[in-house]
């Protein structure tokens, strides 16, 4: 029988080759998913009904993609028609769509096969959440050890590709939702240029930040979905018009490096890792030259952002019935706090993202950024994050407010858990993302390493 | 390096959102009141006992955003990264 952590493109193969059929990759995973995935608290509605009468018309048509009869699973704020979509909120639990994200529709199109809804944090998190708790189905558990929170929002989409339950899934980011349970959990998660990928389905936290993506084993598999799930969408205003393309051509890409402080931040793990990581790529011929950004309060834009959109997306049931069912009451204040976000700060914050623009004079020096995405292991699942996220770091400057693309990957471990670094590029510049993390894939096995009794 | 605040954690990527400023009052510091009531005007159902608790360091977080970003001037008239687009309609007669 095939492993569960089989990449895309094997797992493909051995459905051309007939070695294995779509019903039984999907018997497979399924299986996985009601095992390891509900241990994990990664799974939010299982699929299977569906999945095998799509994994059986999978079977019995030619492939139309290389995603074609590959299971996978897709983050709960994407729309699925008939199929409960609950933003992983108690206060959205009878929540059914009667219409397809667009994601879910270019995956059915590609032939993939949806076998299930993974959990995330309730409504992303938008009203700051201080526990791994703030989820309907109780704390998201770590791939790699379940006293460990397995990073948000996109919580089981990181948590259920790193155990081997499903081939690849779908995650989200307004900032960091992608990037950290891919960290998290050891495996290699993608967002692109924001509106690379159509949000048309997808729950708003945040119209002007929010990207979609996908989660994998590898770079090769990521780049593979990010094919299918990319382009201009007539139902997302913001789709981009130009044409995705992977294949980076000329000299190597030149890395730019930020300033870390490693001994402060008490990381000689993530400090060796990281070293390791730029020796593996220099190795190869790739350059690095220091880089910083112009100083302005990247962070506290994206905050007011944040609290102004989300509060406006949701405003309806922040002032309804049902508001206080979220599982974390820290998001209670929060959302409610974010009523009185004030027009001025808000439109500060937008102004805020041209003058930002500038940021954009890095690109002068390099041609790519690499860091770690947080200087340690995923927190504890069963405290306060307030008590537990200390000297984490991350990226705070400002890829997010300019829609750049960032491809993280797994560099390392921790006491045994995983901690990833992550590649950020020009706005458009997926490629360059992708050539420096499969260079890196190429000479290293961090990403082929299985969680233990996974 | 010291102990983060909830919405430095948000600030530094960990969710779907992302976060305000370290609005939180250090411990020296007496917080400055904050009227809830305003907030809690708008809401279906009266808060909880532990929500309300957590909603003046909430707004407080929201006011002392608004502080901070004073402190950074932006250019006089200058203009959003969203502006308005008008679209052409197409008129059937």
């Amino acid at each position: 029988m095939i492993s569960p952590f089989s990449s895309v493109a094997e797992l493909g193969a051995a459905l051309r080759k007939k070695q294995v059929s779509s019903v039984e990759l999907t018997r497979m995973y399924l299986g996985r998913l009601k095992t390891l995935g509900r241990e994990h608290n990664a799974v939010a509605e299982l699929t299977e009904d569906l999945a095998l009468k799509h994994a059986r018309e999978a079977d019995n048509k030619p492939p139309k993609s290389p995603l074609h009869g590959i299971p996978y699973g897709a983050k709960d704020l994407l729309a699925t028609k008939g199929i409960p979509t609950r933003w992983g909120s108690p206060g959205h639990a009878d929540q059914v769509f009667d219409y397809d994200a667009t994601v879910v529709s270019k995956l059915r199109d590609a032939g993939a096969v949806l076998v299930a809804k993974l959990e995330m944090i309730e409504l992303a998190g938008g009203g700051n959440y201080d526990q791994a708790n703030a989820s309907r189905m109780g704390p998201c558990l770590n791939a790699w050890d379940k006293r460990l929170w397995a990073g948000g929002s996109s919580s089981g989409s990181g948590a259920s590709t790193a155990l081997g339950c499903v081939g690849f899934s779908i995650g989200s980011e307004t900032s960091g939702s992608i990037t950290c349970p891919s960290a998290f959990n050891g495996v290699t998660g993608f967002r692109g240029t924001y509106g690379r990928v159509s949000r048309y389905g997808a729950m708003a936290l945040c119209w002007t930040l929010d990207k979609l993506g996908p989660i994998g084993r590898s770079a090769e598999d990521v780049a593979a979905v990010l094919q299918a799930i990319s382009g201009r969408d007539p139902k997302d205003p913001s789709s981009l018009e130009a044409r995705l393309d992977l294949r980076s051509r000329g000299p190597k890409p030149k890395i730019g490096l930020l300033k870390h402080d490693f001994k402060a931040n008490k990381a000689p793990a993530m400090e060796k890792a990281y070293n390791d990581a730029l020796e593996v790529l220099r190795k190869q011929g790739y350059e690095t030259v220091e880089v910083a950004y112009p100083q302005m309060p990247y962070g506290l834009a994206i905050g007011i952002i944040v609290d102004a959109e989300g509060a406006s997306a949701h405003e309806n049931f922040i002032r309804g019935d049902r508001f206080q069912l979220l599982q974390d009451v820290n998001q209670v204040a929060g959302f409610a706090a974010a009523l009185e976000t004030k027009a001025l700060d808000y439109l500060w914050a937008m102004r805020l993202r041209t003058e930002a623009l500038k940021a954009n004079e890095v690109w002068a020096k390099c041609d790519c950024i690499f860091l770690p995405t947080f200087y340690h292991k995923a927190p504890p699942a069963d405290k306060p994050f307030s008590e537990t996220w200390r000297d984490m770091g991350g990226d705070e400057g400002p890829s997010n407010l300019l829609g750049w693309p960032a491809l993280a990957f797994p560099i390392g471990f921790e006491d045994g858990a995983p901690i990833g670094g992550q590649v950020l590029a020009p706005a458009y510049r997926e490629d360059v993302c992708f050539r420096v993390a499969r260079d890196y894939q190429r000479h290293s096995d961090f990403h082929l390493k299985k969680p233990p009794g996974a | 390096m010291s102990k983060s605040t909830r919405r430095d954690l948000l600030r530094a990527g960990v969710t779907g959102a992302a976060v305000l400023v370290s609005g939180v009052a250090s411990a020296q510091e007496t917080p400055a009141p904050v009227d809830t009531s305003a907030v809690e005007k708008q809401l279906a159902k009266p808060l909880s006992d532990q929500a309300k608790k957590l909603l003046k360091p909430a707004v407080r977080n929201s006011v002392n955003a608004h502080t901070e970003r004073m402190k950074f001037k932006l250019p006089e008239n200058s203009e959003p990264c969203t502006v308005y687009v008008a679209s052409p309609v197409v008129v059937k007669r």
